[in-house]
This record gives C-alpha cells, structure tokens and sequence, in this order.
C-alpha cells in the first residue's frame, strides 16, 4: 500500500496527540515500557501514512481508524476522547492483563465494547493495540 | 511523572464530585477541574500553616 501521508508529516500528527496527552517518553523510568511506546509510536505514525488512522482535532481530540478488514456494515472505527468511563472499563482486568485493557479501553472509546474490538483481524487488531498501549499511560 | 487520568478522577473524588459526574468527563475536564483541586489543596495547606504559626504565637 503506497503511502498518502510523509513521515515527517505522520510523526506531526502523532505528536498531536502525544501532546494533547501529555504523554512524554522521557517520563517513563522503565525502559521496557519506553522501548513498548517507542514501538507502538513507529507503528502507529506508519498507520497514519497508509492512510489508515487519522487523528483529528476537534472539540477535544478523537481518532478514526479506517479498517482494513472491514467487518460487516463498520469500517471506520472513532474512538472518542479518553474519559473517566473508558478507564472504568478497564477496572475488571488484572494487572498485568495489558491486553485485556486495551481491548476494555478502547473497545468504550469506540462505543463498541470490547468483545467487537476482538473481533478485529490482523492489522486492524495490531494497530488498536499499539494504540491502546499508548492510552494505557494516559 | 506526568499526572494520569486515574489521578485526576482521584483528586475530584476527594472534592466530592458525584462519580457519575467523574465518570462522564473527558481528559481535557478532567485535567482542568484536577487543576483546580491543585490550586485549593494549596491554599488550604497554606491557610493552615498561617493558622498553625497565629496560634503559635498566642
């Protein structure tokens, strides 16, 4: 797939969102987890140069993913601003079950719930994981 | 370390915010009315270190 967007132009828009979150890697301590974010951000700004992920904003800040496989009807996914409901969500899971709150997390976001966010295949399923791993620091 | 949005619904819990009220804010309100707990929090630590020195000097 030929990329819309430069990589220059990408990593702007990713940094939007970064900031808006005020998400800074030279915060984390932990380098495993720097080295989880660095990666998820890499992925993430090449999402944004397929075309596939676009963050907007707007009233806040939301973020559509435009789906690969689509399922059904849906093909975007928008996934609305972090709120006190989606981190709620996230309560049930272990600690240590990082995927299991990403899915809760941003299976509210989209509205959809999480068990429609499993139901993701391959690169659309990646790419709302390495999303997630950067909400999980919000 | 930056603040997080646990910490943020944590801090209006302490005021007494309703939780479904804490629940239905997004991140930017959430930061914003954490913000300003922050700024009570210290003025009432520094009203009552003011309050802590009068009686001190009585």
């Amino acid at each position: 797939m030929e990329n819309k967007i430069s990589e220059e132009n990408a990593t702007a828009q990713l940094q939007v969102l970064l900031d808006y979150y005020d998400i800074d890697f030279a915060d984390f301590e932990d380098d495993k987890l720097r080295q989880a974010m660095t990666h998820a951000s890499k992925k993430l700004v090449k999402a944004i140069q397929k075309g596939r992920l676009e963050i907007v904003e707007s009233d806040g800040i939301t973020i559509r993913q435009h789906l690969k496989n689509p399922s059904g009807e849906v093909s975007v996914l928008t996934y609305r601003e972090v709120d006190g409901t989606s981190k709620v969500a996230m309560k049930s899971k272990g600690d240590g079950d990082n995927y299991g709150k990403i899915y809760a997390m941003m299976g509210s976001l989209s509205g959809l719930g999480d068990v429609a966010i499993q139901k993701l295949k391959g690169v659309d399923l990646a790419l709302v994981e390495n999303l997630g791993t950067l909400f999980l620091q919000v | 370390m930056t603040p997080r949005v646990d910490q943020f619904m944590g801090n209006l819990f302490f005021r007494n915010v309703p939780t479904s009220d804490i629940k239905a804010m997004k991140y930017h309100e959430l930061k914003y009315w954490s913000g300003w707990h922050d700024q009570i929090n210290e003025a009432e630590r520094k009203a009552a270190e003011a309050a802590k020195i009068k009686s001190g000097k009585k």
